[in-house]
């Protein structure tokens, strides 16, 4: 059964180059352009892998953290930020992010933080 | 020549500013101990004929307002205004000042108060456009900014920067000092006879990053 990573990010765009990174693994991407409707995806889809924006419209990344790790604290939550301050860090590490990746991702960096997280 | 943005050019456009924002954030925030609270930034292509009023509704009290302004030449032509609330520039003071400072007098107040904005500005203004164009890979230059008024913006725009029926292509980003009570907004406008760099750049943008 493939794996499957809930992307939470609300640049078509963005979301675009990070499925294309993706598109040599053997992964199922489903796709949320707020926080919002991420956070009822993962209950609702229960995905091995979230990749959360920060700043998004309706819910930002802040807000939908914690009510994702609520709903399923063992899913391993990748934050991908262009918000590289240091208490931004703090906070995300705090709120419960497993790994924090700085926006723009580079695609190896990108593809080994899915790797080591799905243990592919 | 098609100088029309689609939705996808202004999506990426929209998520590259956001990431130089947040990088001249970071910049800042070694600088001066403050946390900014960022947020989505707004990208809009308009007539020069609506970039005033554009500008009067997106900015308080918009004749008062302090602003920052910055041009930039080269592989993209425009202006960058760093734009805060007329009264601002009391709070940014505090955050050049610690509790334990001496009481100074007004004249030094008034000169420190814009000192603090131009250094704000060169932090936030180069950081940000420095990081967009770099990001975008297009060389740019800087003149030297300078500290203005509100209504100096209408000046700027009627005096001979774009063409007469041109557009202009503005990105709004507008971000909160958090514990300090004081939001701002940086605009970047961008001479339409760039549009077809920026177009290029936008383009190459995202296949860069493989």
């Amino acid at each position: 059964m493939k794996s499957k990573v809930l992307l939470v990010e609300d640049s078509v765009s963005a979301r675009h180059f990070v499925k294309s990174c993706l598109a040599d693994l053997d992964l199922e991407v489903i796709e949320a352009p707020d926080g919002r409707q991420g956070v009822a995806m993962l209950s609702e889809q229960r995905p091995d892998l979230v990749l959360l924006d920060l700043t998004m419209p309706v819910m930002d990344g802040f807000e939908a953290l914690p009510k994702m790790k609520q709903l399923a604290p063992e899913t391993p939550i990748v934050v991908l930020t262009a918000d590289v301050q240091q208490r931004t860090v703090d906070r995300i590490t705090e709120l419960g992010a497993d790994l924090f990746l700085k926006k723009p991702p580079k695609k190896q960096l990108l593809l080994e933080a899915v790797e080591r997280f799905l243990g592919k | 020549m098609n100088n029309t943005f689609t939705a996808l050019e202004i999506d990426t456009l929209q998520e590259v500013m956001n990431m130089a924002f947040g990088s001249a954030a970071a910049d800042l925030a070694e600088v001066v101990d403050v946390f900014v609270q960022l947020n989505a930034p707004d990208v809009q292509v308009m007539r020069l004929d609506d970039l005033e009023s554009h500008l009067v509704a997106q900015i308080p009290d918009y004749e008062r307002a302090r602003v920052v302004e910055q041009h930039f030449r080269g592989e993209s032509d425009g202006v960058a205004l760093l734009v805060f609330p007329h009264g601002a520039e009391h709070q940014l003071v505090s955050l050049f000042q610690s509790d334990s400072a001496e009481i100074l007098e007004s004249d030094t107040i008034l000169e420190l108060e814009k000192e603090i904005l131009m250094e704000i500005g060169n932090i936030l203004i180069g950081a940000t456009v420095g990081r967009l164009f770099d990001l975008l890979n297009r060389r740019i230059g800087y003149l030297p900014p300078r500290t203005t008024d509100g209504y100096a913006v209408a000046e700027l725009i009627n005096k001979g920067l774009f063409a007469g029926d041109d557009y202009a292509i503005t990105v709004q980003t507008r971000f909160d000092f958090e514990d300090r009570a004081v939001s701002g907004r940086l605009f970047i406008i961008n001479r339409q006879q760039s549009a077809q760099q920026l177009k290029s750049a936008l383009a190459e943008f995202w296949s860069s990053l493989e």
